[in-house]
């Protein structure tokens, strides 16, 4: 099955690259790592998006690239889970909805700085409203995100072989990060502090915590992939 | 399925880790979150400690107390079902009922407590204290109800006599999660109820 493998070891890249591009799109280009505080005024906010109008429109470019690059990469975790679940796969294809309703989020995103930025004679809170949806669509999918992680990880932990498709410890790993990434769900709530959109508990900590999971798992497949994990019974 | 497969080598006494390794990367790794959620609050509280003590003085300790002995006694029940299903006692079923028991308490206590404080006027956006009461303690309510679905499953385990089917591993790991639950708790706790 070398050739079944060779894909499997593309999609779960395309994961890295769809990473790498959300990243230069969002912080070198746009600018918005960490993400504009929100309780800035509109007029700062919209003198924000005059101000960096190419670097925002290209980042714009690069995070709506990235959301599908995204999609191999949950189809790659998708055919894991189903090797693991069988003939009859439910959590996978909750699985699947879920990851695609999740990051469909992102190319909306990026469609919205696009918009934010694109006519920087637009009154100044028309581009801040913009920019508030470009916000709450990179930081509310936290909440698609729990669920995908917490049924990652009962799949993962449910395999009974004596050697598993993917090793036990990442399915621990997806419920804590399931766990770390929930304080994103009450971000509509907040203008400052820690559980605000750019807060410590409901950014940082889930983008850190996003990113370790992201590379775990890219980690973890390839290394499923190379022992034939697939393969096996 | 070779003969190791059927029976695992028997860990050794001496340095045996409960439950599979796994469950302490999650134990780990949640430590480190709530250790960062408590950096966070003791540098909030630096800023406006009059307010926060204010505030605090608003909680009903009592009802913290009662919570802090829910917990506790359950987390105790539990041991002790693990020490029962060690040495094959039937009791071990029971007494892990009885830990979901005291554990669906804490969950009643908090919600009344919850509507209590509303009731008053104590609400999320109140002040910047009353963020991080109901942001950490609904956190820790979210790991109180997966604990009890936890122990439901350690629950389940068991046959209609009473009598563990298959490994220890569950009770075990599912113990470290519920003590886990606990000792967060208790931390809660003492940081927003009494320091």
């Amino acid at each position: 099955m070398g050739g079944n493998s060779l894909t499997m070891k593309i999609c779960t890249l395309m994961g890295a690259l769809a990473g790498t591009l959300l990243f230069l799109g969002i912080w070198p280009l746009a600018q918005m790592f960490p993400p504009l505080p929100p309780s800035m005024p509109a007029a700062q906010v919209a003198d924000f998006y005059r101000a960096h109008q190419t670097g925002i429109l290209t980042g714009g470019i690069l995070i709506a690239a990235s959301s599908p690059l995204f999609f191999p990469f949950a189809a790659a975790i998708a055919t894991f889970l189903k090797k693991i679940e069988g003939e009859h796969a439910p959590l996978t294809l909750a699985f699947l909805m879920i990851c695609a309703a999740g990051f469909v989020t992102v190319f909306l995103a990026g469609l919205f700085f696009t918009v934010a930025a694109y006519r920087p004679d637009y009154p100044d809170t028309t581009i801040a409203i913009m920019s508030d949806i470009a916000f709450f669509l990179f930081v509310m999918p936290a909440v698609p995100a729990f669920v995908q992680n917490i049924v990652t990880g009962i799949v993962i932990l449910g395999d009974r072989r004596a050697q598993p498709v993917l090793p036990r410890w990442l399915g621990y790993m997806n419920l804590w990060t399931g766990v770390l990434l929930l304080p994103g769900l009450a971000v509509g709530l907040f203008k400052v502090g820690p559980f605000a959109w750019n807060g410590v508990l409901a950014f940082w900590v889930p983008a850190v915590v996003f990113a370790i999971w992201f590379n775990l798992m890219i980690v973890a497949m390839l290394g499923a992939i190379r022992r034939d994990a697939l393969t096996q019974a | 399925m070779n003969e190791e497969a059927i029976h695992p080598p028997r860990r050794a006494a001496r340095g045996h880790v409960p439950g599979e390794e796994g469950v302490w990367v999650f134990i780990g790794g949640d430590l480190v979150a709530f250790a960062i959620f408590f950096m966070t609050y003791a540098v909030a509280r630096r800023q406006e400690p009059a307010l926060f003590d204010r505030a605090q003085a608003l909680l009903d300790r009592g009802l913290g107390l009662l919570n802090t002995l829910l917990l506790l006694t359950s987390s105790l029940l539990v041991a002790q079902a693990l020490a029962a299903v060690r040495r094959d006692d039937r009791r071990a079923r029971p007494l892990l009922l009885g830990a979901m028991a005291l554990g669906t308490g804490f969950v009643i206590v908090k919600a009344c407590e919850y509507s209590a404080k509303i009731a008053q006027g104590f609400t999320l956006n109140s002040n910047d204290f009353s963020i991080f009461y109901y942001m950490f303690t609904g956190i820790h309510l979210v790991h109180v109800l997966i604990g009890l679905g936890v122990l439901a499953f350690a629950v389940s385990r068991f046959d209609n006599r009473g009598a563990l089917r298959g490994g220890i591993g569950v009770i075990e790991g599912g113990g470290a999660f519920w003590h886990l639950v606990d000792l967060l708790w208790i931390i809660l706790f003492a940081l927003l109820y009494l320091v």
